[in-house]
């Protein structure tokens, strides 16, 4: 029980103290980010792109991004770094797209029914323990 | 992260040096190869807007903690085995994910003193996919010849065949 409050309690404090800036808390308290490194990566996917950059959206938080927007298409989920400019905009520094993104999606999801019937193959769950044991072969 | 098929060729190939291990050791060792990842992706796909509250559970600090209570979900006298096998998968899955290039600190790494990452950067997460069929071969070839190679199992005190 202690374990788990334990990570209970990291949990919340990740939560209630991100690690990084995000666009929705710099434009709430923009003086703590002017001029610090934002990250973006999480659901971040180029929304369109401008003569002189593009437009990200962060789970619904668009912002535009000064930098080169050479490869980059619509769609494009993207990670991003870059300096929060008193504008409301982001410089960037450097950024990576992930197009394979999908393939590793779908290649992940048989390696995790596989793993799953390996483990069944080998536990059950046993009601009068109350825990998992070993089948009988394993 | 690369993709979990990469994760598990990997870590199979990694379980099947040691042959003493027992099916349910490698079983977890495996299961925990995954740990990481299935604890946090499902979210990334379902709720993204809870990223920091369940970001801690691919870093190191709090992948002890849910090995730690995982271990409990297992009879006492599997308790220990299942706590260091999922761990030392989780590890493995740690070590891989550090080797990628990121522009971005996502694993957290040092959480909670810090979000930074440690990393060597050698290939992109996407790079992953044209290891796996390497991976497969190597699996493939090291079935064939463990099957060519097997020395008969011979009990204590039978007289070998020709």
């Amino acid at each position: 029980m202690g374990l788990v409050t334990v990570l209970l309690f990291l949990l919340l404090f990740s939560y209630l103290k991100p690690g990084l800036f995000e666009p929705k808390a710099c434009r709430r308290q923009p003086e703590q980010c002017i001029g610090q490194q934002i990250q973006l990566s999480h659901g971040t996917k180029v929304s369109r792109l401008v003569p002189n950059g593009f437009i990200v959206d962060q789970l619904g938080a668009k912002v535009l991004v000064i930098g080169d927007n050479t490869g980059l298409r619509p769609g494009d989920r993207i990670q991003l770094r870059g300096l929060w400019q008193a504008d409301g905009t982001i410089r960037a520094e450097t950024w990576h797209v992930s197009r394979e993104r999908r393939w590793r999606v779908w290649l992940s999801i048989p390696a995790a029914l596989l793993a799953g019937w390996l483990f069944w193959r080998s536990f059950r769950w046993d009601p009068r323990q109350l825990a998992l044991t070993t089948r009988q072969h394993a | 992260m690369p993709d979990l098929a990469t994760h598990l060729a990997a870590g199979y190939l990694l379980a099947e040096t040691k042959p003493t291990l027992s099916r349910a050791a490698k079983t977890l060792f495996l299961t925990g190869n995954l740990l990481p990842d299935l604890l946090t992706r499902p979210f990334d796909a379902f709720v993204p807007g809870l990223y920091w509250a369940y970001s801690p559970l691919h870093s190191p600090v709090g992948l002890v903690l849910v090995c730690a209570v995982a271990g409990y979900l297992f009879e006492p006298r599997l308790r220990r085995t299942a706590f260091w096998a999922l761990l030392l998968g989780s590890g493995l899955h740690l070590l891989l994910d550090s080797l990628q290039k990121r522009v971005v600190d996502v694993y957290g790494f040092l959480f909670p003193l810090a979000w930074r990452d440690i990393y060597l950067g050698l290939f992109w997460p996407d790079e992953s996919l044209y290891l796996l069929p390497v991976l497969i071969v190597i699996i493939c070839l090291r079935h064939y010849l463990s099957k060519k190679i097997r020395v008969p199992h011979i009990q204590f005190g039978q007289v070998p065949e020709n």
